[in-house]
């Protein structure tokens, strides 16, 4: 049965993962991600601090300390940066973890004082158990603000981010922009954290538009993956986390969205890893028949075929090798042909090398071997048709003609 | 007008072009050619403001250049970008119809159309929906020159654009340009093959470290200037275009 409590959860989740995707686009796609990470760390502090003025309540004042503490760090970063010329992920490292520490000290000091600790806690690993409906409603607001101002401005986002000199030519205020997204992500990570922790926010941040560029290149198929694979996740995230109480629902969240990516990075059709091995594989098994087409062709060489040669049985249900009534192995007619195709090529490929490349006719045989399995029939018909249709090769064997 | 004033560049402590004044009225096709090292590029960059010159100033239309980004295009150098990138060769073309106060998700009919024509223009609308990273070295550079035609930007600025394209594409892209000046548009180029450039061009400037000569194609393509440019070994133009694809190592050290 599903409780009012748990759809506001699971909405909660929902938004949370939302707005961490559409606003991960841009930094994912300004190769930003760490910067993304280093923010989810820096505005622990800020949080904390807040509690501390406010006295336990949350609102506003969290909001706005986390976007001072957040753009504080992403200053100091730029300026160590600048100063030391220790690269920018060496910056970003020693902010990150500067900041998460003041955190932890703040925390400390927070918990002798007696304030209630109520949201602190939640800051580092999240729980979305103790959403509000005023919460949600926060979360949707910051949503749809981010979806319009995402939607109006893809196309600077799109540009900047590729070409980020390109864009200030045509005129795009770069550091306007820079600023407001730095200040638009420590916002929406001030939001999250709460629910899904400050590490898990960072996650959030990246992961689906990572996912979404595995899957597509175009800019509008990306961004609808992204966020479509986000609210997947967050929604499967909240279910799980609303009915098995101990579980942090950031964690859960992540792992979903994990779980939703993996079979992708192995069954995707051009990219996953089956398909890439499965290719490799029935490329090998191709070449191997192909030999094995050779070598009955050519039958001196012929060595003693067990009945269960795999390569064989692949011939034989394509009909390209039958058994004789002596129990031997032979060629079908359609098989002949195909061998002899192969053996054009190697022929073809060794004249080739030998009149064209000057190669000496000994050392022709191996790259053969090689080419044979690679020229398509075009390439096949213009080596005939360069070397004028010879009808031997090098070694003087024949070259079969082309059927 | 594009007015140059005492311009001395270059970079750290090493300074590629000394003390160059000239104007040149606009519009115009503006050549800038000379020996390698020259400070062609470095002239060129000078203008995009992507090198803060030492001293001196450079004025387009009577203003500063910071004020005139916006009237400039030009080619990226290709290892800036990010090829990985998840773009499209059309949405490439499609950023130089971008402008800053054209409010809206989406670029209109006409940019789409504008976008069409330059892609088809360098021969790569066959390309339009593949992603940049596909591309060979030469396509990549013919998608952004394409980009840099589309912003149809007052001033064009291209460093040696037929760098890396076969001869049939590099004809091509020279109407192409000559139709684009045409049009009241101005082009400055950096350019290397001194054949096409006293065809080319209207206007020169050729510089050897320092300012050679400045000004309409009749006055300062002239043999005196070309060895004051290139040395005075060089009596005889074709054997120059022969040898400018090697560095004469004792010009561009030039004290």
């Amino acid at each position: 049965m599903i409780s009012e409590h748990l759809v506001w959860i699971i909405l909660g989740c929902m938004l949370a993962a939302y707005l961490l995707a559409i606003t991960g686009i841009p930094v994912y796609l300004r190769r930003e991600s760490l910067t993304g990470d280093a923010l989810s760390h820096a505005i622990f502090p800020g949080v904390v601090v807040a509690v501390l003025i406010s006295g336990g309540q949350q609102g506003w004042v969290t909001y706005l300390s986390g976007i001072i503490v957040g753009s504080f760090a992403l200053f100091l970063i730029q300026t160590i940066h600048q100063k030391t010329l220790i690269p920018k992920d060496g910056a970003t490292g020693i902010v990150l973890i500067l900041f998460f520490a003041v955190g932890l000290l703040l925390m400390g000091r927070l918990q002798r004082s007696g304030i209630p600790l109520w949201g602190v806690q939640h800051v580092l690993l999240g729980k979305a158990a103790t959403l509000l409906p005023s919460d949600v409603f926060a979360l949707a607001v910051l949503s749809a603000l981010g979806s319009v101002v995402f939607f109006l401005v893809q196309k600077w986002i799109w540009i900047e981010a590729f070409d980020s000199k390109f864009a200030l030519h045509s005129g795009l205020p770069k550091n306007t922009y820079e600023l407001l997204l730095s200040a638009w992500t420590a916002l929406v990570l001030t939001a999250t954290i709460q629910i899904l922790g400050a590490v898990l926010s960072a996650a959030m941040l990246i992961t689906p538009a990572a996912l979404g560029h595995f899957l597509s290149n175009n800019p509008k198929k990306l961004t609808l993956i992204t966020l479509v694979s986000a609210c997947i996740a967050a929604v499967l995230a909240g279910f799980i986390s609303a009915s098995l109480p101990s579980m942090s629902t950031g964690a859960l969240t992540v792992i979903m969205l994990f779980m939703l990516s993996f079979p992708f990075f192995i069954f995707h059709p051009t990219k996953g890893i089956l398909m890439k091995w499965v290719a490799r594989k029935q490329e090998a098994r191709r070449w191997q028949d192909e030999n094995t087409l050779k070598q009955l062709l050519n039958q001196t060489k012929i060595p003693l075929f067990s009945i269960k040669n795999p390569s064989l049985q692949r011939l034989a249900k394509h009909s390209f090798v039958r058994l004789n009534p002596q129990g031997k192995w032979e060629l079908s007619p359609k098989g002949l042909e195909e061998a002899e195709r192969i053996v054009r090529k190697h022929r073809l490929w060794e004249t080739f090398l030998h009149k064209r490349l000057m190669l000496p006719v000994g050392s022709v045989h191996e790259n053969a071997e090689l080419m044979e399995h690679l020229l398509d029939d075009e390439a096949e018909e213009r080596l005939a048709l360069d070397l004028n249709h010879p009808s031997a090769d090098p070694h003087q064997s024949p070259i079969p003609p082309r059927k | 007008m594009i007015e140059v004033k005492n311009l001395n560049a270059g970079y750290g402590k090493r300074s590629a072009l000394w003390n160059i004044d000239f104007s040149i009225p606009l519009p115009a096709f503006v050549g800038i050619i000379g020996p390698n090292g020259g400070g062609k590029s470095t002239l060129l960059k000078s203008i995009l403001g992507e090198l803060t010159p030492l001293t001196g100033s450079i004025r387009l239309f009577g203003k500063p250049i910071a004020e005139m980004k916006n009237r400039l295009a030009y080619v990226p150098q290709i290892n800036s970008v990010d090829w990985n990138f998840p773009i499209r060769v059309m949405d490439v073309v499609l950023m130089g119809r971008f402008r800053p106060n054209s409010w809206g998700p989406f670029y209109s009919k006409s940019d789409r159309e504008k976008a069409e024509f330059y892609l088809n223009a360098v021969g790569m609308l066959a390309f339009s929906k593949q992603q940049i990273g596909e591309l060979s070295g030469g396509q990549r550079q013919r998608v952004f020159l394409a980009r840099a035609l589309a912003r149809e930007a007052d001033v064009l600025l291209l460093d040696e654009p037929l760098a890396g394209v076969d001869a049939g594409s590099g004809e091509r892209i020279l109407s192409l340009l000559s139709e684009y000046q045409k049009q009241g548009r101005s082009i400055v180029m950096v350019h290397h093959d001194l054949l096409t450039a006293s065809t080319l061009f209207d206007h020169l400037v050729l510089l050897q470290t320092r300012l050679v000569a400045a000004g309409p194609i009749k006055e300062v393509f002239t043999l005196t200037n070309l060895q004051t440019a290139y040395g005075t070994d060089v009596s005889i133009l074709s054997e120059m275009i022969h040898k400018l694809g090697q560095t004469p190592a004792n010009l561009s050290d030039h004290p």
